[in-house]
Formats: structure tokens, sequence, C-alpha cells
């Protein structure tokens, strides 16, 4: 009885989203011929020969990682030491909490083309405040040595009020009574931070952690909008090789091979997440 | 919790004006880079408040680039994806909060609608992509509807359970004692008492297929049916960019966010109860 119910939905993510899986696997033997048609021609494990030797997509592959652990790692960090502030009562803490979540829900492409703008080395507005204090202009996003950081500095705008909202919840759930009493008996802000918030928190830390990791591992629009992958290849990433090899190269095959290593990844990742949830939840 | 001395307060007070300065002033820039001249965009030092305040990035975009196009097709995608997401996925949140499945299939169901979410976008890209050729809509809004399927089906399966798990059976079952049918009971009962939530869900859903890019990208291919994202990036990717006007294309393609998210900004933090964190 309840499936009737159920049926409509899954059967549209089973067309949309499962199929799609055992079919780029299958896409994977072949190769794709798109000017005849998509016609199929099976080649073997070639396309996977083709990728241990490739070194584009080692570099994608790297690359991807770390944008992946700086961006995690810097957004825990920061949503974390946010949270504790934001559990500190102060007037108006209502209406910023608010203003402060707002990056999240912003399109990825406008906000990297905001960036964009105020990256730029001749008369973006960051080069102009390192001139006030006395810097050298940097060329952010044409400079191998920062193009990387660049981006996860955008990411950090953007996602670090995600980490802040889950860290917060956590905090907020914590009964005032326990630091209340720690007050009482003389502990200090950052004592009940770590022996009292931090453990508190631990799981909420976690989840917030293993969501950036998954969200962070499918990065594209931002390194569409800032660099294009470059300079040179300093910023490739795995969608955006896949995205090219599919979708301007035309080759199909090869690209799913990618598509494959791609999702094998991070479905052991999803599928740790999911498990740590469920053992606790 | 309280501070206690006073340096403490001093640390707290400039964390939190850090972290607003932080968030406001990108926003801040953009749109004060959208009313300036082209002249003035490429000044060195840049100036702080346009020197001459215009409005002609806006008229560029408006009158010359018909940029209210762009927004009529993301509206029109997005309240497609949303509505079909709203339909199918009230009916499946239904069916497994109230009526069930056997053994643990429902839980199984939550887990498996959790990972489609989750897994990057690209890798099911290509298929796909072959799909909706083989249904001839590549190219179409309809196209790009069925596959914003993919993001906002599990997202709204996911908020509604919580949802309906969340109204009382009572009404339910008073329904159902009249006579109604399950059917009935849902769409004329159950449905009218969590219309708020509802709402809420369609406006989710509507922000983020507003906002995608990679689908709009690999799927629409003529430029009369672009969407925001995919346009502020063709603005982006010319050879020479002219930088008002994408400030002011930016500044366009948010307002309609700003204005739903202010609309459901209590909700956004109960709607992290889908990430599988108990708030």
């Amino acid at each position: 009885m309840g499936l009737v119910f159920i049926a409509p939905a899954a059967l549209i993510l089973l067309t949309l989203a499962v199929y799609p899986i055992v079919d780029v696997v299958f896409l994977s033997f072949h190769k794709v011929d798109v000017y005849a048609g998509f016609k199929l021609i099976y080649n073997g494990l070639s396309n996977y020969a083709r990728l241990i030797a490739d070194n584009l997509f080692r570099t994608a592959f790297i690359n991807t990682l770390q944008f992946v652990v700086g961006a995690t790692v810097l957004e825990v960090l920061l949503g974390l030491l946010l949270a504790v502030a934001f559990s500190i009562e102060f007037r108006g803490r209502e209406k910023i909490v608010p203003l402060i979540v707002m990056p999240m829900m912003l399109p990825t492409i406008v906000i990297s083309s905001f960036w964009r703008i105020m990256y730029h080395t001749e008369f973006g507005i960051i080069n102009a405040m390192l001139k006030l204090v006395g810097l050298p202009p940097v060329n952010w996003l044409g400079d191998v040595r920062t193009a990387m950081l660049s981006i996860i500095i955008v990411d950090l705008w953007q996602y670090t009020p995600f980490a802040f909202l889950v860290i917060y919840a956590g905090i907020q759930s914590i009964p005032p009574s326990i630091i209340n009493a720690a007050l009482v008996d003389g502990a200090t802000l950052p004592q009940i931070t770590r022996y009292i918030v931090l453990p508190l928190v631990k799981r909420h830390i976690l989840v917030v952690a293993m969501l950036r990791i998954i969200d962070t591992f499918r990065i594209f629009d931002k390194v569409f909008a800032l660099t294009g992958g470059g300079p040179g290849n300093a910023t490739e990433v795995l969608s955006f090789i896949i995205y090219k090899n599919a979708f301007r190269y035309y080759d199909f095959g090869y690209a799913a091979a990618q598509a494959v290593i791609m999702l094998a990844v991070v479905l052991t990742i999803i599928i740790t997440y999911i498990k740590i949830t469920r053992r606790g939840g | 919790m309280r501070t206690t001395s006073k340096i403490g307060r001093i640390i707290h007070w400039v964390v939190i004006a850090l972290a607003l300065a932080w968030t406001i002033f990108p926003l801040y820039w953009i749109i004060v880079t959208s009313f300036k001249q082209s002249w003035e965009v490429l000044l060195w030092p840049p100036t702080p408040v346009p020197l001459h305040p215009t409005l002609e990035n806006y008229a560029k975009l408006v009158f010359k680039d018909r940029f209210y196009v762009y927004m009529l097709n993301s509206l029109i995608v997005s309240t497609g994806a949303a509505t079909l997401s709203l339909l199918l996925g009230s009916l499946a949140a239904y069916g497994l909060a109230r009526i069930g499945l056997p053994a643990r299939l429902g839980n199984l169901f939550l887990v498996w609608v959790l990972v489609i979410r989750m897994i990057p976008p690209i890798t099911i890209a290509i298929p796909l992509f072959t799909i909706l050729r083989s249904m001839g809509l590549l190219d179409t809004r309809l196209g790009l509807i069925i596959a914003y399927q993919v993001y906002t089906l599990p997202y709204t399966i996911w908020l509604l359970h919580g949802f309906f798990t969340a109204v009382p059976r009572d009404i339910e079952w008073a329904a159902l004692v009249d006579g109604a049918t399950r059917l009935q009971a849902l769409l004329r009962v159950i449905l009218p008492a969590m219309a708020p939530g509802l709402v809420t869900v369609l406006v989710l859903s509507m922000i983020m297929s507003w906002n995608e890019f990679l689908y709009a990208l690999i799927f629409i291919n003529s430029p009369e049916k672009y969407t925001v994202t995919v346009i502020v990036a063709n603005y982006i990717q010319e050879f020479t960019i002219d930088w008002g006007r994408l400030a002011g294309s930016g500044i366009l393609s948010m307002l309609p966010v700003l204005a739903l998210t202010f609309y459901v900004q209590k909700y956004v933090i109960r709607g992290l109860a889908y990430t599988g964190v108990k708030a």
C-alpha cells in the first residue's frame, strides 16, 4: 500500500540517478562514437589504462584533494570559532545570525564572479587593501602558488556559515545549567569551551566535516568562473576535467571512466558518513 | 553563555565585527561596482563609493541584453522543478511516514535517496545527457526541470518526511474514520494542515534550482533558453570582461534568492535536519 505512494518518486529516481550510475560504469568500457549516433564500441579496460597514465587526471585528483582538505579544515575551525562566539549572548544576535548565514544561499557562480572582480590584479579591491598596509600586489588567480588558495577563500566565504550553523545548533542544545554550574565553579570561557562544549559537539563537528568533504569533492562552479583550471593545470579538478572530456571533446567513454573513479571515491566517503550518522543517531 | 573578563569581551566583540565585515564587504563592493561607469571600475586606487553613480550597467542589462529573459527562464525552470518535486515528494514522504514499507525497506529507501543527493552531479551527467537526448529533451527547459529532480526530489522527500512525522495522527484518523481514502485524507486534511511547511520546501527547492549551474550549462544550448547562472558565466568568459555589467548581472540574479531566503530564514536552520544532524 505504501508502495503506491512511493512508486512515482522511486521511478523517477531510478531513471535519473540509479540507471545513470549503472550506465556510466557500462560506458567506461566503451569508446563512444558521438558523430555516428552515439555508437558504442567495446574497448575493454583501455579507458582505465589511459587514465592511469594520464598526468592531467592525477593532477586533477591531487588538486581536488587539496581543495577538499583545505576548505573543510578551515571551514570547520572557523565555524567552530564563530559558533562559540555567537553562543555568548549579545544584543542583536538574532538579527546578525541570518546575515552571517546568507552567503550559503546565493548562487555559487554569481559569488565567484564577485570575487573575480575583487581579486583583479590591477584594479581589484583586495590588492588595493594590501597596498594600503604596504604590501605588494598579488596575482591571486594567475599565480600557481595562490590560485588554489584563492578558490578555497571563496569557498570559506560561502560555506563557513554552514559549518557555523551546524555547530551553533549543537552548542544551543547543551543545557545552560551545565555551563552555569561551570561558571559558578569559576571556570573561564576557554576552559568551558575546551572541556564542556567541545566534547558535547564532537558529533556535530564530525558530521559537518564529512558533509563538507562530500560537498567540496564536486567543486565545479568556482573553478569554471575563477580560473578555468589554470594557471597551467594548477586548479584543474575532477568535475572540471570530466566535464571537458565529455562535453567539450566528446570523449564520452574516457570521461565515463574518470567519472567511475570519482564516484567510487565519493561513494566510499558517503557510506562512511551514513554509517557514522546511523550508529549514533 | 556570558563573557566573564574585559579582555574576553573585547575579543568577542572583535570576532563578531570581523565576521560581519567579512560577510558583508563583498556584497557591498559588488553593489558599488554595479553603479560605476566602465572607466571608474578600472580606476586605481578603486573608489569606495561611485564618483558618478550611474544606472548604465543595469540599463545595458535590461534593454540591450534582455536580462529578464534569462531570469524568466530560471523562474520557469526552478518553479517547474520545485513543483514537480513537491508533488512526487509529498506522495512519497506521506507513504513513508504514515503507511510505511514492509521490513526495513522504508529506511533503506531514505538512505538511498540521501546517497543520490550526495553523489557528485558530474558523475551521472553523461547518462543523463543520453537519456534527455533520446527523449528529445536536450536544450529544453522541460528537460532541465526533469534533470533537476536529481537535486530537488531527494531534498524534498527528506524535508517532507520530517514534516509528516511531526503532524499529529489524530486529524488523519478522523478523516479515515469518516470514510475518506488515504489519498483524500492526504489531499484534503494533511497537506492543508502543513501548508507553511510545504511552501518552505517549495521555496528551498526553487533556490536550489535557481542557483544550479552545471546541468544548465550542459543541457541547454540555445542562448534564448539560458538560465541566469549560465549567462553570468558567459559574461565572465568574454575576452574583455565588462566588469560593471558583470556586477550588475550578479546583483540581479541574486535578488530573487535574497527575497526568498528572507521568507524561509527560520527554516534554513531546521532544514539542516535533512543532513542527519539532530539539531
